[in-house]
């Protein structure tokens, strides 16, 4: 551990302290929390870091003024950063556990291992979020796995069989379609990883020619899908029986066997992929990326760090994965649509944002933008921090599951998706004024991914 | 016709606030060009930047900095140079602006998925996504050794006009080759290019080889085409600056034209008037290579129909022929497939990308190449400069905008024609294409393919390619001396 993970864990346990000062209301709403987070069942094994993926408290009232500099505050990152990626890793090889232990010997409750072993990842994943869109090494536009881990929208058919919609609901047929049933397609990482096409991810791949051929193979959403299986109910997550897994008179569906290698493959390949994300972050590197971020001009850092919150809170959080359902008022148009666990990727993706202005995660904290900016405009500080603060209420106060509150225009449960999208517009527009507050010029939060 | 008239700028003011520009431009530089600036700043009080310099040109030669107007142009010559929203959008269209951009990026997926709005894909199509043509919001290209076809596509008809002169399709393949396919339909087929050698020289003597694509059919899934098929190459244009172009009035368009060249300049100039589906009217054409759509809604609404296999209210049904029953008979996803709020949403997406400003405009040689592309007879299809009308989005609203086209058709000679008509479009007729952010094409898509098949590699091509009533201007062009020659090139990599 270096000095400067040191201090963070010091300056953690001093901020945990903070905590107990903290208003009810707010101690409420994380208890709540924290209760959910516990119901998800998180053993910590022997490797677990001792950073937590649960959303750490926003302090509403103003920490004491802290001297930090601009390197500082960029090496804090990378602290967090790495942690958060050590974290997702954690919970991902957890997950791949889960994932054998359940295809060596499929159950039911095996089955239900595996998936919270899913959505526990997806928390730590989602905060980790706000470290894209400045072609870091979650999406550089060469080496980025972020296609690969995180794609979607799914074409459910290439990868498994699907309900025939025109068979009767209540005794369906199904077409037995995808990679899952197609015996000539051999099953490795190295197959499922080549007949992927990860959208926007590879939009900057190399040469920029996508593959019409291909479609999403791979990822969280892929293993969502074989976990939980189609989603056709109105008010529950897809509902896949465990005998899907079965080879033989009590299996559900032909292929267990492949769709069961397919399920290993894909969950060691995001065990792979997250393997290089801490190995880029990680510390006491002379030649990997964290090296290059902390040792280059630190005003291009925390112009990188900007424009990755400002893009997740406008473009990408707010209006591709919150919004376009507004408009749709699809039940399924929502990110984890096989879980109805979208509301916890919306949520984490908010506290992401938080982290870094924060200079957080879990409890980790050290020297922030936010300690930056408070040296400088303490007035704008505290409306950047009262605005994350409201758009992560705005982001908790939707209803669960994420599907039904976008169904139908005007109702409650919409206009608080609603409410959410433009707090997460404003907040945008306000990381716009910190990078100029800060002197690095005019920060896009509206580029592309 | 002549476009010099209306290219000088407007008086002192415009300096002033030209200089304000300039300012706003090199501070932006400081921070990586990666990192635009979002506005513009219109003070006409700020101290001129460039007084001596300024004094030095004839008005109106620095002109067109702001090549997208006032509200429409940004300051990002980098990889994301095409894909900016127009500054001065209002909230609501700021809105619909990203989830338009959400689309345009994702994937569609094939019925049946548990996402009732973004399935449907095919069942034939070209790509499956829009971004998968318009990389990065820029341009297209062919298909490089063993590439899929993506970014170039083959629209293809028999001789003769169909329903309210729209091209006769291919009774077969339809209007449209569709390389993919869903599982359990069989795909159009697949086009094999060969490129011929054509050699030729500069007035001064310096030889150049020019690269002529030839075109065949191949892998057809339901047997031989048409022997009268035309086949006409068109790659994916880029997407920036296209709702300025919408809010040219018509009367401008039209003003310009001089079908039967009554002035004697050698140019002609005419409009396509095309089917509105929307309206079930004949209309002005605007976009495409051959000026084939009306409006952005349809223009948007007829690639998700052709080149996603996704239909929508102005195109209910998918492109499949009789000849393709299983095409029909396969999964929809949805009646139509996409929905009406995401239609809108992708279309003002299409009508809102800003336009990049122009660089190095004080540079001696790019004032010179600006010079020349008058002189040569280039800004007399190329039109420079152009003003917006009324429009239901501000920002798009009354610019002064340097598009470099006049949107007319024009005879484009014997080599470039795909003898393909298209509404009153002929075979050898093109419309002129926009020159804006055309000396961006490499830094956002990585590439210099030029012209409607991209067989020119680099301006210089794609000059030497004008026939027809560019033939004397390209004429001057390649009898040029070279420094001539080396500074227009300059010029329009300064667009």
């Amino acid at each position: 551990m270096s000095v400067l993970d040191l201090r963070a864990a010091r300056s953690a346990r001093t901020n945990r302290f903070a905590m107990t000062t903290r208003s009810a209301v707010i101690i409420a709403s994380m208890g709540a929390i924290a209760l959910s987070s516990v119901a998800c069942g998180d053993d910590g094994g022997g490797d677990t870091p001792a950073v937590d993926a649960s959303p750490a408290p926003m302090s509403d009232a103003a920490p004491p003024p802290q001297q930090v500099s601009r390197a500082e505050v960029v090496a804090q990152y990378a602290v967090i950063v790495h942690a958060n990626y050590q974290d997702a890793l954690t919970k991902a090889q957890q997950l791949q556990a889960a994932v054998d232990r359940f295809v060596d010997e499929p159950s039911a409750g095996r089955l239900e291992s595996a998936k919270r072993a899913w959505l526990e990842a997806r928390r730590s994943y989602g905060q980790s979020e706000a470290y894209r869109f400045y072609d870091g090494p979650i999406d550089d536009p060469e080496s980025g796995p972020e296609g690969q881990i995180n794609p979607w929208p799914l074409d459910e058919l290439y990868i498994d069989y699907v309900v025939d919609p025109a068979s009767d609901p209540d005794d369906p047929t199904f077409i037995e379609s995808g990679i899952v049933n197609d015996d000539t397609i051999e099953i490795s990482k190295e197959k499922l990883a080549s007949l992927n096409e990860g959208g926007e991810g590879d939009v900057f791949d190399i040469g920029d020619t996508f593959d019409p051929e291909k479609a999403v193979a791979t990822g969280y959403h892929a293993i969502e899908f074989l976990l939980w299986g189609q989603d056709r109910s109105p008010d529950g997550p897809g509902t896949r029986p465990f005998e899907d897994y079965l080879v033989g008179a009590e299996a559900t569906m032909p292929n267990g066997d492949r769709r069961g290698l397919y399920l290993k493959t894909v969950s060691e390949l995001l065990v792979d992929d997250l393997t290089a994300m801490v190995a880029a972050w990680a510390p006491d590197s002379s030649d990997n990326y964290r090296a290059d971020f902390v040792g280059g001009d630190p005003d291009d850092a925390l112009r990188n760090m900007l424009a990755g919150i400002g893009i997740l809170s406008k473009g990408e959080l707010a209006s591709e994965r919150m919004d376009v359902g507004l408009r749709s008022l699809d039940q399924e148009d929502e990110h984890s649509c096989f879980s109805d666990n979208t509301h916890i990727d919306i949520e984490m993706n908010a506290l992401g944002v938080q982290n870094v202005y924060l200079g957080r995660y879990g409890y980790l904290s050290g020297p922030s933008i936010s300690d930056l900016v408070r040296q400088s405009d303490p007035e704008l500080d505290a409306e950047m921090r009262a605005q994350l603060e409201a758009s992560l209420k705005a982001v908790q106060a939707i209803s669960v599951p994420f599907d039904q509150a976008i169904v139908e225009a005007n109702s409650a449960e919409w206009l608080a998706v609603e409410a959410a999208v433009q707090a997460l517009f404003v907040q945008s527009d306000t990381v716009i004024e910190v990078g100029q507050a800060l002197g690095l010029g005019n920060i896009s939060v509206e580029l592309p991914e | 016709m002549t476009a010099e008239g209306s290219w000088k700028a407007p008086g002192a003011l415009r300096y002033a606030r030209l200089s304000a520009f300039v300012l706003v431009m090199s501070a932006c530089t400081g921070c990586g060009d990666n990192l635009p600036v979002g506005g513009v700043d219109g003070d006409s009080d700020a101290q001129p930047a460039r007084d001596a310099n300024v004094g030095d040109a004839a008005p109106g030669e620095a002109d067109g900095l702001l090549a997208g107007g006032e509200d429409g142009t940004v300051f990002d010559a980098g990889r994301n140079a095409y894909s900016h929203p127009l500054p001065g959008l209002n909230t609501d269209e700021e809105r619909s602006f990203f989830r338009g951009r959400a689309l345009f990026r994702d994937d569609w997926v094939q019925a049946p998925a548990s996402t009732q709005t973004r399935d449907g894909l095919g069942p034939l199509f070209n790509a499956r996504s829009c971004v998968a043509c318009h990389v990065r919001d820029g341009r297209g290209r062919p298909p490089i050794n063993d590439e899929s076809l993506v970014s170039l596509l083959f629209r293809l008809s028999v001789p003769g006009a169909g329903e309210n002169g729209a091209p006769l399709p291919e009774a077969t393949y339809g209007g449209q080759l569709q390389p993919f396919s869903v599982p359990g339909v069989t795909a159009d087929g697949d086009v094999e290019i060969e490129y011929e050698s054509v050699p030729g020289s500069y007035g001064d003597g310096e030889e150049y080889t020019l690269r002529r694509p030839r075109y065949q059919l191949v892998g057809l899934g339901y047997g031989d085409a048409s022997d009268e098929v035309l086949i006409s190459p068109r790659v994916a244009p880029a997407m920036h600056g296209l709702g300025l172009l919408a809010a040219v009035p018509e009367a401008t368009i039209v003003a310009l034209a001089d079908e039967d060249d009554s002035d004697g300049d050698g140019i002609s100039g005419r409009a396509n008037y095309v089917w509105e589906q929307e309206r079930g009217q004949a209309a002005l054409g605007r976009f495409g290579w051959k000026a084939n759509q009306p409006s952005l809604l349809q223009q948007t609404a007829g690639a998700f129909n052709g080149d996603l296999g996704i239909t929508s209210r102005l195109f209910p049904s998918d492109d499949c022929t009789a000849a393709q029953p299983e095409c029909a008979e396969s999964t929809s996803g949805g009646d139509p497939e996409l929905i009406d709020g995401f239609l809108e949403d992708v279309a003002l997406y299409t009508r809102t990308l800003a336009v990049p400003a122009r660089r190095a405009i004080d540079s001696t040689e790019v004032r010179a190449g600006q010079a020349l592309f008058s002189e040569f007879g280039c800004a007399s299809c190329h039109t420079p400069r152009l003003q917006t009308g009324e429009s239901d989005i501000d920002a798009l609203a009354d610019q002064i905008i340097y598009p470099y086209t006049d949107l007319l058709l024009h005879d484009m000679g014997p080599d470039l024609a795909d003898e393909r008509p298209d509404f009153l479009a002929d075979g050898r007729e093109w419309r002129t294409a926009p020159l804006w952010g055309v000396g961006l094409v490499e830094a956002v898509n990585s590439h210099q393919f030029f012209l409607h098949d991209g067989r020119a590699r680099g301006l210089a091509e794609a000059i030497l390619w004008h026939g027809g009533e560019a033939e004397p201007a390209r004429e001057r062009f390649r009898t040029a001396p070279a420094v001539e020659r080396a500074q227009l090139i300059a010029f329009l990599e300064s667009l």
